[in-house]
């Protein structure tokens, strides 16, 4: 039973005022008796004023607070919740990606069925995905509405607000019915919660540059919703690499794996092994912006060295027209420095001007993320441009006081130069030479996650661009299913990993309800008029028990009197 | 209450009942014993011969035995009227005890009239209404019952005025029944003694409500006297109930050792009792 107007039950303290001139009235009433000479000697008994106070209570008094409770009963406007058999029917089938789990969809329309077969109708039914749709029209035909709901498929997406599945329906449904896994909060309809389904998922994957700038870390958080320990293995592939994991987890319980990638690419799987009864989750999908190959646009003079060396760095290609990646400038003199990052090689800039070359000392590195796995000491030269550095360099790397490699941020980029003489050094031919190139690209160039996709949500697709698992879609792409998607242009590639959404993946505290249910409705009915009722009925009994208990008695006396009034006395026979 | 005095069950019940009482002083020939012997048919005694008496008297057969003349008595059957006194003042409307007293006086009055007596019905309040003398026949029966059902309560009781007044009037010596609570502080026992001295057979009944032998636990109340209209204000508890019971109980007490002095049959009846069982328990106490 709920209540429509709660505050009415301040009503109740009207019944304080009834007590209140109850016990305030002359309470002494009179009592007619035969013989007062009987009485005459009697003495009056000894109460205590608690007793003269609870005599004072009688069947009346408590009538009359009973009228005054039933009343302000009444208008906190009662509700009372009665089932009945159901008539028209809308249906909300949730067609989330968790509703795709082992046997729930199944479930789900058997719960459907058994509610179309057990109500009078019509039906409609919607499935609440992204975006809702309409699968059953509004009909009045049992058999037509059943053949409809066997087109009902889950999505691998998430699911709006239950608010636009249900603008989809039509009027004139007094029940609506939603069949979900995941009830909503406060959801303002009826709600059918299917079973629960074990489930073991990886809730969480990314990755992203180590806090040193140098190297990257995956983070992978993996929940077991099953109701036993589960030993459960990851597996991490990079594209250079696979990384495993193993561990047992609780039921409930979560736990992150943390893998310290060395050499990656651009696009990242995490596979959940064993699999469950929600396969969808067990694999996650992460991508990171940039091409598979650099773009860089070459300024000044050649060195084939120098470019056999980021080749062996990493996969580099050569443009001369927007867009590029990286600027590498080779004994040039620039005017201005280019936007965005550049490699200084003997070039002098704005930002760092060189002056003429001088013999340079031995070289000795500071520990630096560009010198990471470089041996410094193998390194040689013979002459070293002195710079003018900006005020925040680095120096990574010297000769003798003169400084050979300085990295900076710049206004519109980062920027690496090196001082070296490449030419009248050993760098083009040591080991460490690429390896040290590899190192100033990834500072330059840092990989930057790109935002993970949901299946469902809609990706634009840049001008030129078109994604290469679909054929032929520009301008905004929807993807349907997990996974990782090639957008491709004309001199571009790059990666979207979509995802099922993470939501679908958390537990739901969902139980299970009886089918016997399904063909009845709840309605909540009115209860006042009833009460009014007892009210009145109760002032009815207490008015009649006050006017038998204080005047009945002289009225049957008066009775009598008048029924022979104008009759002589009757002492004649 | 219901509206017929008494129901056709209860007439029919009360209809194979005589009024026979001895000792009554009528005069005229009826079918009461008397308390001399007479004329009757029925043997009574043999007493021994006087001068004077009647020869066809003897006992012939006596004689030729014992050789003694001893002459036959017969009883005397006389005729005794039934004056019902009713008190009808406003105690007797508590509790429903008029309804008992009139349901009462129809019995008797309908037992009067199936034995061929005369009867006469007398309310009486603060004095006796007009004293009518007694008659028999249906007619008489008639207009007693709906004097009775038309009977209100009313004023105060003055008992031994209303009886002594009545007894002046020197009525024919019949069979007294009174009826009332004896609720009266003005007394009872001169009236009790002027219908005794009027060679009356006098029954005194005496109808109480339960009200009356128990009264209810009221608390704070204020006890009015439906005749007198006097008040008195009281905590009316256990305490003070079983005090008036036991003031009741004397008064009870005083009543029944006056009438045993009188030598008048005293009858105590209750308001739920029936008027039938009241009658014959009456009849049968009075014989």
């Amino acid at each position: 039973m709920s209540f429509l107007l709660p505050w009415a039950w301040a009503w109740l303290a009207s019944g304080l005022a009834v007590l209140a001139l109850y016990l305030l009235r002359r309470r002494e009433r009179e009592h007619p008796v035969s013989a007062l000479f009987l009485w005459e000697r009697i003495p009056p008994d000894r109460t205590s004023r608690l007793e003269r106070v609870l005599a004072r209570f009688d069947l009346l008094l408590l009538l009359q607070l009973l009228a005054v409770a039933l009343f302000a009963f009444g208008l906190a406007h009662p509700t009372v919740r009665a089932t009945r058999p159901a008539g028209a029917t809308a249906i909300i089938l949730d067609g989330s990606a968790s509703m795709a789990a082992a046997g729930r969809t199944e479930e789900a329309l058997a719960a459907a069925r058994r509610l179309i077969a057990d109500s009078s109708g019509p039906w409609a039914a919607v499935v609440w995905a992204d975006p809702p749709r309409l699968l059953v029209p509004p009909t009045g035909n049992r058999d037509e509405a059943l053949a409809a709901l066997g087109a009902y498929r889950p999505t691998l997406g998430g699911r709006p607000p239950l608010g636009q599945a249900l603008a989809l329906l039509p009027g004139g449904f007094a029940r609506t019915v939603v069949l979900t896994d995941d009830p909503p909060p406060d959801p303002g309809v009826e709600v059918v919660a299917l079973s629960p389904v074990e489930n073991i998922a990886i809730v969480a994957f990314a990755v992203r540059p180590t806090p040193d700038g140098v190297g990257y870390e995956a983070l992978v958080r993996v929940r077991n919703d099953a109701a036993r320990y589960r030993d459960v293995q990851v597996a991490l592939h990079t594209g250079i690499g696979t990384y495993l994991g193993s561990r047992l987890l609780s039921p409930g319980s979560e736990d992150a794996f943390v893998f310290q990638l060395g050499a990656v690419g651009t696009t990242f799987r995490a596979e959940l092994l064993p699999n469950d009864d929600f396969p969808w989750d067990n694999v996650r999908y992460f991508a990171v912006e940039g091409a598979a190959a650099v773009r860089v646009r070459w300024i000044g003079k050649e060195d084939r060295y120098l470019w056999a060396a980021l080749q062996a760095a990493m996969s580099v290609e050569r443009t001369a027209a927007l867009p590029w990646d990286l600027t590498v400038a080779v004994r040039a003199d620039l005017p201005t420095v280019p936007a965005g990052p550049v490699l200084l090689v003997g070039t002098s800039s704005p930002e760092a001007v060189l002056a003429d070359p001088v013999p340079a000392g031995p070289i000795r590195g500071e520990p630096s993320p560009l010198t990471r796995h470089v041996v410094p000491e193998g390194l040689r030269a013979d002459a070293v441009r002195p710079a003018t550095l900006p005020s925040d360099a680095v120096v990574d790397l010297w000769a003798g006081p003169q400084p050979a490699l300085v990295h900076w941020e710049g206004g519109d980029g980062r920027r690496v130069l090196v001082t070296l003489d490449l030419a009248r050094s050993n760098l083009p031919v040591a080991v460490d030479f690429p390896i040290l190139l590899r190192n100033a690209l990834a500072w330059l160039l840092p990989l930057r996650p790109r935002p993970t996709l949901t299946v469902g949500e809609a990706a634009p697709v840049p001008p030129g661009m078109e994604v290469s698992a679909v054929t032929a879609v520009e301008g905004v792409w929807i993807p349907d299913r997990p996974g990782l998607y090639e957008l491709r242009g004309e001199n571009r590639r790059e990666f979207l990993a979509v995802n099922v959404p993470y939501d679908e993946s958390l537990p739901v505290g969902a139980a299970s309800r009886s089918g016997a249910v399904l063909g009845r409705t709840r309605a909540d009915l009115a209860a006042w008029p009833w009460i009014a009722i007892g009210a009145f009925l109760v002032l009815l009994a207490e008015w009649g028990l006050a006017f038998k208990t204080v005047t009945g008695l002289r009225l049957r006396v008066s009775r009598r009197t008048s029924a022979t009034a104008d009759r002589p006395p009757s002492g004649e026979i | 209450m219901t509206d017929a005095l008494l129901s056709p069950d209860e007439l029919r019940a009360l209809a194979r009942t005589r009024l026979s009482l001895r000792r009554t002083g009528g005069g005229l020939p009826g079918g009461h014993l008397a308390r001399r012997t007479g004329t009757s048919l029925e043997f009574a005694d043999h007493r021994p011969y006087q001068s004077g008496d009647d020869f066809r008297l003897i006992d012939w057969a006596v004689y030729a035995r014992h050789r003694r003349l001893v002459t036959k008595t017969f009883s005397r059957e006389v005729e005794a009227p039934l004056y019902v006194f009713l008190d009808a003042s406003r105690s007797m409307g508590q509790g429903d005890k008029l309804w008992l007293a009139v349901r009462l006086a129809g019995a008797l009055t309908f037992v009067a009239y199936r034995g061929q007596d005369r009867f006469a019905l007398h309310p009486f309040r603060g004095r006796l209404d007009r004293a009518s003398p007694p008659r028999r026949g249906r007619g008489a029966l008639s207009r007693a019952f709906r004097s009775l059902q038309e009977l209100p309560a009313e004023g105060e009781t003055d008992l031994s005025g209303s009886l002594r007044a009545w007894a002046e009037t020197r009525p024919e010596p019949g069979l007294c029944v009174l009826i009332s609570d004896f609720l009266c502080p003005s007394g009872y026992r001169e009236g009790l003694l002027s219908l005794r001295h009027g060679r009356h057979a006098v029954a005194a009944v005496q109808v109480l409500a339960p009200t009356d032998l128990d009264p209810p636990r009221l608390g704070e109340v204020r006890l009015l006297d439906v005749e007198t209209r006097r008040g008195r204000s009281l905590v009316l508890g256990t305490g003070a109930a079983r005090a008036y019971r036991d003031a009741l109980r004397a008064w009870n007490r005083q009543l029944a050792d006056t009438c045993r002095e009188l030598r008048i049959p005293y009858f105590l009846f209750r308001t739920g009792d029936s008027p039938v069982e009241a009658t014959l328990t009456l009849l049968a106490g009075w014989g």
